[in-house]
């Protein structure tokens, strides 16, 4: 390498080994620069990794943003739809009395944006998805993603103007999110449980103690049944389908509470397209804006 | 070295890294092999050291810039750094090593591959586990670590791939070493 003056291509490593070390160890509030840079990388890489997203979707059985069978999807939305009715109206009655005051609670609307998934984390042990909508869209942070209809793909964790990055509900560091988990057809309140991912694609967490009749008979929830989400943090989007219950265990420091682990029924490590559900302004609870990165 | 030929093959690399690895992902606990890191150690075993050291620290870099870290309160974020200095520690591993190898069997890149990607792993999850002391760095920096290592030992199967273009492209990029010019008069 030729050699300018002060300038030798020693001293250019020699710096540019200087800069990672000490990017690498900037804290966090330093490092809001950072995200603009990646977005330029990640749209100057994006043509090639989408070619190689839609080779790799080709090759697999790719999850869509509408489920494969119309039929039982259409099926599964209006179980969606009415579990999260459910949810409503028990949140309503809570609300009742600021009702009866004269105060209106908004309408639960949210605008669907399909996009596709463009690519993966770079990084291994990373497990981001980036999805082509982004704030120019109206994509805004804590957005759900959903694939196959009504399955919750993930949290929108971070937007960019062309698109935004979305974390599993399955990824290690998504944080625990609340479902709820109906025993029978019949049964219209449900169990609530605090769900946080394991790291090998489940969610595990513990729920809380209910009862039912005069004999106080505790709700239990069985193999097989659907958790539904109804965080309180994301209300525009209650009843989407976080998963299915694949494990029921007692808990060990509360032997009448249920441990269940539940298993997304999509395959969060194949999607090639999903659905970002923005909440409406004016509706989106203080919880709805709550993913708010760095 | 030829840089405009070495970013172009990058381009190529990171963009096919980025969207197949879904597909060659394994199990749910995220094992999946770099497409990068064949390239480097490729890069690693021809250029001349201090280029060989640039690129690996560039690529790094961009992997950085590409990665989005979630962290633990919820959002994501950028932390350049990491990626760049492990695979700039990871190709000092196969400049140490290309005196001793057959530079011209697909074997030493495979040979190679994971012994760099174990150093690369290595480097980048002490450095987010230095971070985490002070700051939040979302995953716990051992359990980046596991699927990290299998993800190096995984890329040995990509490595056997790009051997094959990568050595078509050699003469494009013209590494000017004189242990190139050595094994060239034998092709």
């Amino acid at each position: 390498m030729a050699t300018r003056g002060l300038i030798t291509s020693g001293r250019l490593l020699a710096a540019a080994v200087v800069v990672s070390l000490v990017c690498a160890f900037l804290p966090m509030r330093m490092l809001g620069w950072v995200t603009p840079v990646s977005g330029v990388v990640i749209r100057l890489v994006a043509p090639v990794s989408s070619l190689g997203k839609w080779l790799s979707d080709q090759a697999s059985r790719a999850e869509r943003e509408a489920h494969p069978d119309a039929e039982l999807g259409r099926f599964e939305e209006l179980e969606s739809l009415v579990r999260g009715q459910q949810m409503e109206i028990a949140e309503l009655r809570a609300t009742l009395d600021a009702l009866e005051q004269g105060d209106v609670l908004p309408e639960a609307r949210v605008r669907q944006l399909a996009g596709r998934v463009f690519a993966t984390a770079a990084s291994r042990a990373e497990r981001t998805l980036l999805v082509r909508r982004g704030s120019a869209d109206g994509v805004t942070l804590g957005s759900v993603a959903v694939v196959r209809g009504r399955h919750v793909l993930g949290v929108v964790s971070a937007v960019e103007p062309a698109f935004c990055v979305v974390t599993p509900t399955v990824s290690r560091d998504a944080g625990t999110l609340e479902a709820t988990v109906f025993a029978s057809d019949a049964d219209t309140e449900g169990v609530r449980f605090s769900l946080t991912p394991v790291g090998d694609g489940t969610l595990r967490g513990p729920g809380q103690f209910r009862t039912v009749g005069v004999d106080q008979r505790p709700v239990e929830v069985s193999l097989g049944a659907t958790a539904v989400l109804s965080d309180p943090a994301m209300p525009s989007h209650w009843g989407l389908f976080v998963g299915r219950v694949v494990a029921v265990d007692a808990d060990p420091a509360s032997p009448l509470r249920q441990v269940i682990t539940v298993r997304p029924e999509v395959d969060t490590r194949r999607v090639a397209r999903a659905v970002i559900r923005v909440p409406e302004s004016g509706n989106a609870g203080a919880g709805d804006a709550s993913g708010a990165g760095p | 070295m030829s840089i405009g030929v070495f970013a172009i093959v990058l381009w190529l690399v990171l963009g096919l890294d980025e969207g197949v690895s879904g597909l060659l992902r394994v199990g749910q606990g995220g094992v999946a092999p770099s497409l990068v890191l064949p390239l480097i150690v490729f890069i690693g075993l021809y250029a001349p050291q201090r280029a060989a050291t640039g690129a690996a620290l560039v690529a790094g870099m961009l992997i950085d810039l590409l990665t989005f870290r979630v962290l633990a309160g919820g959002g994501a974020a950028v932390v350049p750094g990491p990626n760049a200095l492990g695979m700039a520690l990871a190709v000092q591993v196969v400049l140490a090593a290309r005196g001793l190898v057959f530079l011209n069997s697909p074997v030493t890149l495979v040979v190679l591959t994971p012994a760099a990607g174990i150093v690369w792993q290595v480097t980048t999850v002490c450095v987010l586990a230095l971070r985490g002391v002070y700051d939040d760095t979302g995953s716990s920096a051992g359990s980046m670590l596991v699927p990290g290592l299998l993800g190096a030992l995984y890329s040995a199967g990509p490595a056997l791939v790009l051997w094959f273009p990568l050595r078509w492209a050699m003469p494009l990029m013209r590494f000017d070493s004189p242990h190139v010019a050595r094994i060239g008069s034998r092709r």
